[in-house]
């Protein structure tokens, strides 16, 4: 870029600096790139804006009440920070969000919808916003929701501001549900299980009455986390399921789960079974090579299995190289959630096509080789599943509902809105 | 509450709507004799009543489609209504509108258990679709108090709750996808069986909006094992301020209870003469606690939270050792609303949630207003999540008593708003509350809400007169200062 053309940077403090921003851009017909901490750029489509409109300085608790179980924070604190502050009153995030780097922030997971492994049982980061502040693309300040969890008071716009990715309003103060921590916890571990059996186990163990708060499965081939080295032998596939409670309860049905799986197992505790599932939310196991995409599709659980060999069978198909790499994968959510690292040689309309044939969505996440803010790859463009013409029409309305001069975000989700 | 004049334009086009919707329909679909539309004339809400114009009762989705590409082509307001059992009037019809009932859609079309859901019409009532995945050991969570009556549709346009939605959350954190008829008759699908769907939380925008952006066809709700055991425990109070301060220190023992519900010296009494569960007639208040789960857990919290009980005062305090204790403690509480009947002619039963620290600043407050309104008021409260009734007794029979109890009703709704909390945490907004979303919601707020109206009907046809104050036509709405984008309709103006 010229320097006539350098990006302009803002970082309001308060909410109506933010206000002041957007209107700027709509008077001056310039669009916005709208971050948090930067640290989800690569998810998604990247924004072409020449003005950046970042939150990091909006940051800070505002009132938290552990009694109410609610914590009313602004978007640009960092989620390290809030998530220490709940940890003194020994409350946390319920839907355990993924980090994806140091500077991740609560508004960025707010607004992406990023919930982690316990989202199996605790539910996803939207269940937990119970109200929101916010500058619509019209440089208005709303406020949806409210300060309680039981709450039809009008449309429930704490929803539509989840996952919309900064589209249709930016974030200026969120209400978030919190809830107490576990005393103990406790995750059981079977290894050699093919994806079939594991995926099998994964749904009885959440059919079950013991109440699970973790289910994943790591194939073979694919890096354990470090909490397991010495426990489990290098190499096998392991399937995980976590119990999390007050200790006698995770005694007796840790022992339930390990009758439910007919095998031996063993079992990490505490500390160490806390590094295992952040290693998983953090999606550790996975290396991403150049040249590789890493993708997350949502399936119901038990196409997961099937979903895997569909993907991997396209993957060799469509591979040009002598290299024989099999894709990494890795199952959570009870099979819910497939992690996968797919060559570039599959291409996004591909995967999109199985995903959709298995009942479920795909979404790029990252693409190894395109660069925050450039395109060097054509399925970043196609990162979103497609939509069918009537949920695109609602989509497209709802966009210019909010934002009719489109400077928020442009092209954040979708090509053309 | 002024009701409003029909439009005698609409009211023209009767005939013609009938006879076009027949040469689609099956006779028995289609309702036009007041005889036959008499049925239909309110919902929960007695106290006012409006014949519709015609009703329709669709099969099937097609049906549906069919039903709502005439209407629209007719520009005739439809008003969808699922069992009718709402407590806000937002299923009362509109005289010169179409009330779409959906009763007929009651098939439960399918049960993964796998997956964890069941795929079902929005006619089903609530509890059969536990009924149904019982024997499996499953059940659908969230339980509101007319869950034998009222329909999964209207659950799903109320967001409805129900006393385990503590634990368990409320409608929209229990379904995974829906299918909805918007106003131009196209079909809309969100989520499925998948944990989330593309795009935008468009389920989660449906979810509660009373009838207003589509009609919902079809359900996929999620479904939960149910918990090896569940077991209560009764503690006895000398004042409600008391019990609060045991509710938030349950919480802050870092328990979270399936459920947990407060009632007033006038609810105990009502209950107890109607029901005979050994409530203690006399007592300011009680607080009922149910710990459901594995039965470790459930053995370990109810010992925890007795202590916790003990140190905040209760004066005496009754544990369930058996299914049969633990539902007789319960008989009390589910008899509360019925047992009003015993106290008084009618009862007027509010719905409004408050942060729970501030519970005893309102109770003390209701208190008040009972006395300089001269009616009795009766409290059950969900003070697991603040969610308060308060039960207004009134005679309808008396001239100016309804009307005093609307006002005595409307007070206590702001006082909800005032300490933080909201107009509505169940029942909806529909007509009843329709004139109080300016004092909760600002001019901005509002647009907002109207964003979304306008990009899923554009047209308003769909339930006009609930939930807003005033109706708004979309095409203007653009960028206009909301002023001058205000169309008024006089005849909806003030409903």
């Amino acid at each position: 870029m010229s320097a006539e053309e350098s990006t302009h940077h803002s970082a309001p403090d308060n909410t109506t600096s933010v206000q002041a921003c957007v209107q700027e851009a709509i008077n001056d017909k310039v669009p916005l790139e709208v971050v948090g901490g930067g640290s989800k750029r690569f998810y998604g489509r990247p924004v072409f804006a020449s003005r950046t409109l970042s939150l990091i300085k909006l940051s800070g608790v505002i009132d938290y009440q552990p009694g109410e179980l609610l914590v009313v924070v602004r978007p640009g604190t960092p989620l390290m920070e809030l998530e220490r502050t709940l940890a003194e009153s020994k409350q946390a995030l319920a839907f355990e969000p993924p980090h994806w780097g140091p500077e991740a922030t609560i508004g960025g997971t707010m607004a992406c919808n990023l919930s982690g492994p316990r989202r199996v049982r605790a539910g996803a980061a939207r269940d937990h916003l119970l109200g929101f502040e916010a500058v619509t693309g019209r440089g208005h300040i709303v406020r949806g929701g409210g300060r309680v969890v039981k709450n039809v008071t009008g449309y429930d716009l704490s929803k539509l501001m989840c996952g919309s990715f900064g589209t249709l309003a930016v974030l200026t103060e969120l209400v978030i549900k919190v809830l107490p921590t576990a005393e103990t916890e406790r995750t059981v571990v079977v290894t050699g299980l093919d994806d079939a059996e594991a995926v099998s186990l994964l749904i009885l163990a959440s059919r079950s009455p013991h109440n699970v708060s973790g289910l994943a499965h790591l194939p073979r081939g694919v890096r354990a986390p470090k909490a397991l080295s010495g426990v489990t032998a290098d190499g096998d596939s392991l399937t995980l399921i976590r119990l999390e409670g007050p200790g006698p309860s995770v005694d007796h049905r840790a022992r339930q789960i390990v009758k439910l799986t007919a095998r031996s197992t063993v079992s990490v505790e505490q500390e160490a079974s806390a590094l295992v599932w952040t290693a998983l939310r953090e999606l550790e196991p996975l290396a991403i090579e150049t040249g590789e995409r890493l993708w997350r599709v949502s399936v119901p659980p038990n196409a997961s299995a099937k979903f895997k060999a569909t993907l991997l069978n396209a993957a060799s198909l469509s591979s040009t190289e002598a290299s024989t790499t099999t894709p990494q994968v890795f199952f959570d959510w009870g099979g819910g959630v497939v992690w996968c690292v797919l060559p570039g040689s599959l291409s996004a309309s591909d995967v999109h096509r199985l995903a959709h044939d298995a009942g479920g969505h795909a979404r790029l996440v990252r693409s190894a080789g395109a660069h925050e803010g450039m395109t060097g790859d054509e399925a970043v463009d196609q990162a979103f599943s497609p939509l069918d013409s009537v949920n695109r029409a609602v989509h497209q309305r709802l966009k210019l509902a909010f934002d009719p001069s489109g400077v928020l975000n442009p092209g954040r989700m979708y090509a053309g809105f | 509450m002024d009701l409003p004049e029909p439009d005698p334009a609409r009211l023209a086009k009767k005939d013609a709507a009938v006879k076009a919707l027949l040469a689609v329909l099956p006779r028995e679909c289609v309702l036009y004799s007041v005889e036959d539309l008499i049925a239909y004339e309110c919902d929960g809400v007695s106290a006012y009543r409006q014949v519709p114009m015609a009703v329709v009762l669709p099969r099937s989705t097609d049906d549906v489609c069919a039903a709502m590409k005439i209407l629209h082509k007719f520009q005739l307001p439809v008003v969808p209504w699922g069992a009718g059992t709402g407590l806000s009037g937002g299923a009362l019809p509109l005289n010169d509108g179409v009330t779409i009932v959906l009763a007929k859609m009651r098939k439960i079309l399918e049960v993964d258990l796998d997956n964890g859901c069941a795929v079902v019409q929005p006619g089903v009532t609530n509890a059969r679709i536990t009924q149904a995945v019982q024997a499996e050991g499953f059940y659908y969570a969230p339980d509101p108090s007319s869950q034998i009556a009222c329909s999964i549709g209207g659950n799903v346009a109320e967001n409805s709750g129900g006393v385990h939605c503590l634990k368990y959350g409320v409608t929209t954190n229990n379904l995974l996808g829906l299918e909805v008829v918007l106003a131009d008759g196209e079909v809309l699908r969100v989520g499925g069986k998948s944990l989330d769907a593309p795009g935008y939380d468009l389920m989660g925008l449906l979810t509660g909006s009373e009838g207003l952006l589509g009609i919902i066809t079809e359900v996929t709700v999620r479904l939960l094992r149910k918990p090896e055991t569940a077991r209560a425990v009764l503690a006895v109070f000398d004042t409600v301020e008391e019990s609060g301060q045991a509710v938030a220190d349950v919480i802050a023992a870092g328990m979270v209870p399936a459920g947990m519900e407060i009632m007033d010296k006038l609810a105990i009494e009502a209950s107890e003469d109607y029901a005979k569960a050994g409530y203690p007639v006399g007592a300011e208040a009680i607080l009922l606690i149910e710990h459901d789960g594995p039965e470790v857990e459930v053995n370990y919290l109810l010992e925890r939270t007795e202590t916790v009980l003990r140190a905040a005062g209760a004066t005496e305090i009754r544990i369930s050792s058996s299914e049969q204790e633990r539902l007789l403690l319960w008989a009390g509480r589910k008899a509360a609303f019925p047992a009003m009947g015993r106290l008084s002619p009618d009862y007027y039963c509010m719905d409004g949630t408050i942060p729970r620290g501030a519970l005893a600043k309102v109770l003390g407050k209701i208190r008040e207003l009972s006395g300089s309104y001269d009616l009795r008021v009766a409290n059950v409260f969900h003070a697991g999540d603040g969610n308060l009734h308060p039960l207004l007794l009134y005679d309808g029979n008396v001239p100016g008593e309804l009307e005093k109890a609307e006002q005595m009703g409307a007070e206590i709704l702001k006082l909800c708003v005032d300490v933080g909390g909201v107009l509505t945490g169940e029942h909806g907004v529909g007509t009843e509350k329709r004139d109080l979303m300016t004092y909760q919601f600002g001019e901005r707020d509002l647009d907002a809400m109207q964003h979304v109206k306008c990009s899923f009907d554009a047209e308003s046809m769909l339930n006009p007169g609930k939930m807003f104050p005033v109706l708004k036509r979309c095409a203007e709405f653009g960028g206009m200062h909301i002023h001058d984008g205000k169309l008024p309709f006089p005849e909806l103006d003030r409903f």
